[in-house]
């Protein structure tokens, strides 16, 4: 997994790319920990990320609940694969996909 | 013991065991004459609730025997009530099926859809608190002695609590008890504040399994269920390096999820601890295969919870790995949003005993269809199965709860009883009634044939194929390389077949399809608690769906196959 993040005063862009699996899914949530503090907006881009296991969409989950508080977290491009996940697991009801 | 050198954890458990005393003997009193008890129950019951306007409808005020009262009242199911729950709820309106006041609604574990409002009377709780706190502490004293009781507990319970528009409360039965013992929490459990009520996303494993570790005196541990302290100990197992580096400098590590006010309000509560974490990091070194719960906390006597029925495998791995036969455990009997139904009357047993003087029970033997004929305390057989069904006081009259038991014997008169299963968790595809308690025994056996971790399993019964068929999901670890799906499916399908022998049957007449088995990626049950905890349900309800039962279920756990296994 590769992360190329773009980082402003309280804005954030993430672009994840590859797999967000077990092995990576503490990486991100790393990577996240230290960044969000006063982030208002976060934005991931998943265009590139090809492969979400249930590990991933934890991370995910757990930032959408920091961002609720925080301001607002958005995810966008997100492939017709991941996008099937985020259906069937009732991700889209909980997320902001654009 | 001198109580004035006591610590208030310690006061308030003998103040306890000093109240429950007088439950327990009670308790052993009726033990004697269950019907008896029972009977005067349910006929004062009728008696406090004849005004009511289910009492009315039902003609409470002229049934003066269970007979009149079986042929007057209908069986029920929770649909019967909503008419009545839904006024009670939002307009806080009395006396429809209860006389006693409601103040508080449990939410029922529920699936990924809407869990229910089942209305709990401020009666109902006072049963359950003396039967929950005072009843088992003396149950404790009179078993295991005292050399526990000036310690605190370490409580796994994780609760949210919400105010409907009535005002009452409504969330786990559990949260509202918390709530009421706020200002003492942290005088009577390891775990602050901030763990039992989250806020949005903190990392709670973590500050129970901290603040769990600071305390080298702990005497009990309690939990909703089994399952909890086993997540607890397998996180320090992984994770003991971050904690005893944390516990050393009085820190929470970066990495550890929480707000910046939580952490500044929780980082002012810890000192270093250089001793503690030396004597910890000793101990891990060494590894987590002998039986390290004792070499943590060498006064831990008692780890309460529910750990029968589908938890009952919880129990076993942590006995065998963690704690060995030097803690005790207690099996805190049937308990559900309706109530506490059954409570234990020793330790180390999983079945419990009947409450006569706070539910009136009937029971359906499960050969039987017929609800005409539902048999009462003083009929049950030992070693057969019964669907079991409550009238209580909280207004629910003659309720399908779904729970199956069975009669384990007896203690004096009294039936002695252990959980079985859940009707709804029941598998009929094909007329071949599977039982969830026969699916995960097939699963551990699987486990312990093939020697990878099962840490959950779901069954969806598809009877959309055809023929239909089950479909085993799984989330495992430690598979063995050398081990085969197709070997771990055969094995399963196999044992199914023997111990079910309509399911076997069935299978060779292609009635029923071959069986199907997936590996679901790992942490997909802790995504699953994650999602519906995000959906208000609270944790200490929080059971894994051992059968599939509904499409949103099915899709979520569909979608998390690892096809790369």
């Amino acid at each position: 997994m590769e992360l190329i993040k773009n980082k402003d005063e309280t804005s954030l862009d993430v672009k994840v790319i590859g797999r967000l699996d077990t092995n990576t899914a503490p990486i991100l949530e790393k990577e996240l920990s230290r960044d969000l503090p006063d982030i208002k907006e976060l934005t991931f881009d998943f265009e590139e990320l090809f492969y979400v296991s249930s590990a991933g969409l934890r991370i995910i989950l757990s930032t959408q609940k920091t961002m609720n508080v925080q301001g607002k977290m958005i995810i966008k491009n997100v492939n017709d694969l991941v996008m099937e996940v985020f259906d069937a697991t009732g991700f889209v009801d909980i997320l902001t996909i654009e | 013991m001198d109580v004035s050198k006591l610590t208030l954890a310690g006061q308030i458990n003998l103040k306890d065991i000093s109240e429950g005393k007088k439950f327990y003997e009670n308790f052993m009193e009726m033990t004697k004459n269950p019907i008896k008890h029972n009977e005067e129950f349910l006929l004062k019951l009728l008696d406090d609730n004849k005004d009511t306007v289910y009492g009315k409808k039902y003609d409470f005020a002229n049934i003066k025997s269970i007979k009149e009262f079986q042929s007057k009242v209908p069986v029920t199911e929770y649909d019967d009530y909503i008419e009545y729950i839904l006024p009670m709820s939002i307009n806080g309106t009395k006396d429809l099926i209860t006389s006693s006041e409601v103040d508080h609604y449990c939410k029922s574990s529920g699936t990924l859809g809407n869990p229910k409002k089942i209305p709990l009377s401020k009666a109902a709780q006072k049963s359950m608190q003396e039967c929950t706190i005072a009843y088992f502490k003396a149950l404790a004293a009179n078993k295991i002695g005292l050399d526990w009781v000036d310690s605190k507990a370490m409580n796994l319970v994780e609760l949210s609590i919400e105010t409907l528009e009535s005002g009452a409360t409504y969330g786990a039965i559990s949260a509202k008890f918390m709530f009421e013992f706020k200002d003492y929490l942290n005088e009577l459990f390891t775990s602050p504040f901030e763990a039992f009520f989250p806020e949005n996303d903190t990392n709670t494993r973590y500050l129970h399994a901290r603040f769990g570790l600071m305390d080298k005196n702990i005497g009990m541990v309690q939990c909703a269920f089994y399952n909890f302290f086993l997540e607890i100990l397998r996180y320090i197992e992984s994770d003991w390096e971050l904690l005893v580096n944390d516990i050393e400098k009085g820190t929470i590590d970066e990495t550890i999820k929480m707000s910046n006010e939580i952490r500044k309000s929780l980082t002012e509560k810890i000192e270093p601890m250089p001793e503690r974490a030396a004597e910890l990091r000793e101990i891990f070194k060494q590894g987590f295969d002998n039986h390290i719960v004792k070499k943590i906390w060498p006064n831990l006597a008692i780890l309460a919870g529910t750990g029968t029925g589908g938890f009952a495998s919880y129990a076993k791995k942590i006995k065998e790995k963690y704690t060995g036969e030097d803690v005790k455990f207690l099996y805190l009997g049937l308990n559900a949003s309706e109530g506490n139904f059954s409570v234990a009357y020793d330790f180390e047993t999983t079945d419990s005993i009947f409450m006569p003087n706070s539910i009136f029970y009937e029971f359906r033997p499960v050969e039987s269809e017929d609800l005409s004929n539902l048999l009462t305390l003083d009929q049950l057989e030992h070693g057969k199965d019964y669907e079991i069904i409550i009238t209580n006081v909280s207004g629910f009259y003659r309720y399908r709860m779904q729970d199956v038991i069975r009669i384990t014997g007896m203690l004096n008169n009294m039936p002695k009883m252990e959980f079985l299963y859940r009707l709804n968790q029941t598998v009929n595809l094909a007329g071949e009634k599977t039982t969830e308690i026969v699916l995960r025994n097939s699963l551990n056996k699987a486990e312990k044939e093939f020697g990878f971790d099962l840490v959950e399993f779901s069954m969806y019964p598809d009877s959309d194929t055809s023929p239909p068929k089950y479909k085993f999901l799984i989330e495992a670890l430690n598979i063995p390389t050398d081990v085969e799906k197709e070997d771990i499916r055969r094995f399963i399908q196999d044992d199914l077949s023997k111990t079910n022998p309509s399911f076997g049957d069935k299978i060779k007449k292609g009635i029923l399809g071959e069986i199907e088995l997936g590996y679901l990626f790992e942490e997909t049950y802790l995504l699953y608690r994650d999602m519906m905890i995000m959906k208000g349900t609270s944790s200490a309800q929080l059971k894994p769906p051992r059968v599939i039962v509904n499409e949103s279920q099915r899709k979520f756990f569909f979608a998390l196959i690892d096809n790369e296994l």
